[in-house]
């Protein structure tokens, strides 16, 4: 083993790795403006980066590997203004020190002779207060192992006001608003993702993964006893998924493989009362929920006394605490194949095995207050849940070459997914009418409950592929899928549907690919309302490159769906028409520009009670005015949404590089209102974040980094009883790079 | 078929009938040893990737004989750039085999002689820059199709993209698998709609890099639609993270199980809180949640008075995902 320790030197692996880990923070800070499109003179140096050379001995060499680190330390600087909910609903990146990123790369020097890895690398970003970081741990051994490894941390911050918000409205006497959303979000989600492979290469190989994913935090939720009661629900929900695979490479042309994967999950949700904003005479904190209105009587005509306590004849929370704790466990076994043992006949396939048992065994809700329709006041519900998912799937697919120029493909899968459960519940109720007054005559209900839902689907889907001429090629194809929903209720509904495919490529020249798709759908049936039972997408992709610094590349793509029987009326398309370009003329400079316009619209004749009635509302259908809901709108909501994103990239010197650019996506919509307090809030929105980069060559192995983005979230409505949304958020992140 | 009669039928002391049986288990150990002899080659040539290494390296039509080989310092005279690259290449661990004499150039590009006496004759090396869809597709393939089974069937096959659109064997952009350049960049210089679906104000964070494409998807095939992958249990993708909202549960919201969880959400971006298809929830619950003449999924009450505090369903029917002990979702 080679332990002879050279001194650091700006070698070209140095540089190379660390133009690859400027590329990395790149691409994570200005992901919207690189180029992917097939390498251009100014992407050369690029895509050269991720190709290490092999170890010389001017390299830093310890132990007989060659070791290659960088790390970039700095920190933001941030300035904002306007809503600071929707800045960390959209942005979140806090001011503070961070160790922006962090890769290490040991290579050996000589393979043979490396006992336990031949290379090691990894990559992390985020850490020291980002919403979100990330570490990548690659190893491996020659054909021996393959190890990769991920964690993920996610923090996720949600306060959109006008989610789940009451609109209070102003005229109510006792006016308290809700300015942020009551199902606001804290939460942090922990991704965990570990994969060995054992002799990958070899005629059997096993793989063995295992999957942590944990969500956890504070936010809020809401109940509905007598009013909609404020909950602190503290989250707290995990999955541990393993696996294990054989795969045995029969011969050279089939594989067989077994999977067995477990999961087990946990649910340890908690729900308490939030929201103990009012006392009643004898000083005795009360929640009076989200919809605190004289003007809808809620929850109830008069919830003060003239003292200004809480009426103890009102509906109102004491207390409240719900736990849950369920547990489920999921075994999967699964067969699959592959083989092109028969001639021109190539067939996979897979057979797979689920059963999962999920158990709530210790539930437990307590209520204590009023819930004066009732003249409820205390319950305790208490019981368990037992419920099962039964999966089992089949698929195989064959690919018959027909001719050379002429492919038949056919794939057929099944799936048949059966959930059973049962659940038992005891209710202990205490009567009362007055929240002064200690809960009163006890009365107890035991409940039980067998539900089910069942799904059985077929599906064939058959082509044919033709390869014209070398430039162009057709094909087509139909599928047929049946689906036989069930319930406890006592619902049967089949639904079958006819697809047909028809597809084109067409190579003009080698640097123009032009792809057009058409699907098309018939059912005779769907299962709610909003699901098509006619269907036309229409998809066109090209991509020209026209020199080797050019590139371009269009979409059009749209969707076009309806549900049209009678009380129903669906309609919904979507229709997007996009392009992209970039321009990499020389290592010095290169230019990327972006626009999209998707036109989303939908609309379903929908029916409502409402009182006023909106000046929008028709009468309703009779089955509509049978079921005591009398209006009828079409429920339109149209989303014309366009982006537009563009960026030159500078490179004007070899040591230093400056990346300017925008990205805007504005969305100008319009939708039914049900409700006179209701404000169109996204759906006239504008999101806008220009930018701006330099990064200079200070010494060796050194570089400096500067980097600005600015945030920008608006709406062009009113802001209706809520907190404004708006917000300007200016963040600066200045950082070293050090390259060892 | 014609029936014997019980007298005539040969008995075991019959030396008729021992000569009988004699012959009859002859022939099905004639038989057993055919198949023996016909898949015994077939069981001794079966090793591993490197046969069908060995396999890819015969040359195709009108490639230059199978005797042609060169090796790969023949190859390194000219291509010196790629033959130092190459050691750290993934596909190097195939040459690290025999000795260091395995697989190298050849058995991706095949015999190089004819390519080398022509003076560098492009024509007479398999050139994956050249080479139809197609053809390198078969090439990759000839190794790569156990764990890409699907790909010639895959929505990439069909529009003429092949491995060498997104991979790149000797100037890859990102570590990760060979690619031309890391994701998502690579995906949306196709996926141009894609981009401008994660530039939204609420969006899955693959800009950020804490999702990539491949979390969801599949770009070599799936035996779904979209190249979509399934969970675990064979649940929806979007069950990996979002587990809670997976269940079983007692009561479920069926359309998340039935229809998927795009009946009411956007998966890429939206300019909508949640992802969610619509701005306002309730307009979004009721485009189900109304009477119909032919659906059974219940309407909205009569005393849901949407001019007053219903503004949004949630409020109440939290639980909407699913729930183990209310059948409104409640709690």
């Amino acid at each position: 083993m080679n332990t002879k320790m050279t001194s650091l030197r700006w070698s070209p692996i140095a540089k190379l790795a660390t133009a690859a880990t400027l590329c990395g923070l790149a691409a994570a800070s200005f992901a919207q403006t690189a180029t992917p499109t097939a390498t251009s003179p100014a992407q050369e140096a690029v895509a050269a980066s991720a190709q290490t050379a092999t170890p010389t001995p001017s390299d830093n060499i310890r132990f007989g590997y060659a070791i290659h680190q960088s790390v970039d330390f700095g920190g933001h600087v941030v300035s904002q203004s306007g809503s600071g909910a929707m800045y960390d609903t959209l942005v979140n990146i806090k001011p503070g020190p961070r160790v922006l990123d962090y890769s290490l790369t040991l290579l050996a020097v000589d393979p043979a002779k490396a006992h336990i890895f031949d290379r090691v690398t990894t990559d992390s970003f985020g850490y020291g207060g980002d919403p979100n970081s990330v570490s990548t741990l690659n190893i491996s051994k020659g054909k021996l192992y393959e190890f990769r490894g991920t964690f993920r941390r996610d923090r996720q911050y949600s306060d959109y006001n006008l989610l789940s918000n009451p609109l209070i409205p102003p005229t109510s006497t006792v006016y308290a608003p809700w300015l942020d959303s009551i199902h606001l979000f804290n939460t942090v989600r922990r991704m965990t993702d570990l994969s060995l492979t054992i002799e990958p290469l070899s005629k059997v190989s096993l793989r063995l993964d295992y999957n942590h994913s944990i969500m956890q935090g504070p936010s809020y939720s809401s109940v509905h006893e007598g009013g909609d009661a404020l909950l602190l629900q503290l989250l707290r929900n995990s999955s541990d998924t393993f696996s294990g695979g054989l795969d045995w490479k029969v011969n050279h042309k089939s594989t067989l493989s077994y999977d067995q994967f477990v999961m087990h999950y946990k649910g340890d949700t908690r729900w308490q009362l939030a929201g103990l904003n009012y006392q009643l005479s004898n000083g005795t904190p009360v929640s009076l929920g989200v919809d605190l209105s004289s003007a809808w009587n809620a929850p109830c005509a008069a919830p003060f006394t003239p003292t200004g306590a809480v009426s103890p004849t009102c509906s109102s929370y004491l207390a409240y605490t719900r736990s849950a704790p369920t547990r489920t466990l999921a075994p999967t076994e699964q067969i699959r194949f592959q083989t092109t043992s028969i001639p021109r006949l190539a067939l996979n396939g897979r057979f797979l095995y689920s059963a999962t048992t999920s158990n709530l065994n210790n539930y437990n809700e307590f209520f204590n207050g009023l819930v004066s329709r009732l003249a409820l006041r205390q319950s305790n519900i208490t019981g368990s849940a037992h419920i099962r998912r039964i999966n089992v799937n089949g698929d195989i697919g064959a690919t018959w070459t027909i001719t050379p120029r002429l492919m038949a493909t056919n794939i057929y899968n099944f799936s048949d997914f059966r959930m059973p459960g049962t659940l038992s519940l005891l209710e202990t109720d205490y009567a009362g009418t007055n929240t002064l007054v200690a809960p009163g005559a006890v009365t107890t209900l035991a409940t039980t409950d067998d539900e089910f839902l069942n799904q059985k689907t077929h599906t064939n889907t058959s082509m044919l592929i033709w390869d014209v001429t070398s430039r162009a090629q057709i094909n087509g194809g139909f599928r047929y899928r049946s689906r036989v929903i069930n319930n406890a209720a006592g619902d049967s509904i089949p639904i079958h549907e006819d697809w047909g495919f028809l597809g084109a490529t067409l190579r003009p020249g080698p640097n123009l690919r032009i792809n057009f798709n058409l699907e098309s759908m018939y059912a005779d049936n769907s299962f709610t309302r909003i699901s098509p039972r006619q269907m036309q997408h229409y998809i066109v992709r090209t991509t020209y490159k026209p020199r080797t610094w050019l590139t371009l590349a269009g979409t059009v793509n749209i969707r076009e769906s309806r549900n049209n029987v009678d009380t129903v009326n669906h309609l919904t398309h979507n229709r997007d028409f996009s392009f992209g370009t970039n321009i990499g003329w020389s290592e010095k400079w290169s230019l990327d520009f972006n626009y999209s316009y998707n036109d989303i619209y939908s609309s379903t004749l929908e029916c409502y009670a409402s009182t006023p009635a909106p000046p929008s509302a028709t009468p309703a259908p009779d089955v509509c005015v049978a079921a005591g809901t009398p209006y009828a709108s079409t429920g339109f909501y149209k989303a014309p949404t366009q982006f537009v994103s563009g960026a030159l990239t500078l490179k004007p010197v070899k040591k230093a590089r400056v990346n300017l650019g925008f990205r805007a996506s504005n969305t100008s919509g319009s939708t039914e209102t049900f409700n006179n307090r209701q404000v169109p809030g996204s759906l006239q929105s504008q999101f806008y974040t220009p930018f701006a980069n330099a990064n200079f060559d200070i010494a060796r192995n050194w570089s400096w980094k500067g980097d600005y983005n600015f945030y920008g979230y608006g709406e062009n409505s009113p802001v209706g009883p809520t907190a404004p949304r708006s917000f300007h958020g200016n963040v600066c992140t200045l950082a070293v790079h050090y390259s060892f | 078929m014609p029936t014997v009669p019980v007298s005539k039928l040969p008995k075991a002391n019959d030396v008729n009938c021992q000569l009988l049986v004699w012959r009859r288990t002859m022939k099905r150990l004639q038989f057993l040893l055919a198949v023996a002899v016909t898949l015994l080659p077939g069981l001794l040539h079966s090793g591993s990737v490197l046969s069908a290494q060995a396999t890819l390296a015969k040359p195709a039509v009108g490639q230059a004989p199978a005797t042609g080989f060169v090796g790969e310092e023949t190859c390194a005279q000219c291509h010196d750039v790629q033959a130092k690259s190459f050691p750290l290449n993934p596909h190097s661990k195939l040459a690290q085999t025999h000795g260091g004499k395995g697989v190298t150039c050849e058995g991706c590009h095949g015999a190089g002689q004819a390519h080398v006496e022509g003076g560098g004759d492009k024509t007479k090396i398999f050139s994956f820059k050249s080479a139809p869809a197609k053809a390198i597709q078969a090439r990759c393939l000839s190794c790569h199709l156990g764990s890409h089974a699907n790909f010639d069937r895959s929505a990439h096959s069909l529009a003429g993209v092949s491995c060498t659109t997104c991979h790149s064997s000797h100037t890859p952009g990102s570590a990760e698998h060979l690619l031309k350049v890391a994701q998502p960049q690579l995906c949306y210089s196709c996926h141009t709609d894609v981009k401008a679906s994660f530039s939204q104000p609420f969006h899955h964070k693959v800009n950020e890099g804490v999702l990539q494409c491949t979390d969801c998807h599949n770009p070599h095939g799936t035996l779904q639609d979209k190249l979509l992958k399934t969970n675990a249990d064979q649940n929806a993708v979007c069950s990996k993270c979002h587990v809670e909202k997976t269940g079983p549960f007692i009561h479920e919201h069926p359309p998340i199980k039935t229809e998927g969880c795009i009946a009411c959400h956007t998966p890429h971006g939206s300019s909508n809180a949640r992802l969610l298809t619509h701005n306002n929830v309730n307009q979004l619950c009721l485009s189900c949640h109304t009477a119909s003449a032919n659906f059974t999924t219940p309407g909205t009450p009569s005393f849901h008075n949407q001019a007053n505090q219903y503004q949004s369903c949630l409020t109440c029917h939290t639980q909407i995902h699913g729930s183990n002990t209310n059948a409104f979702f409640f709690n």
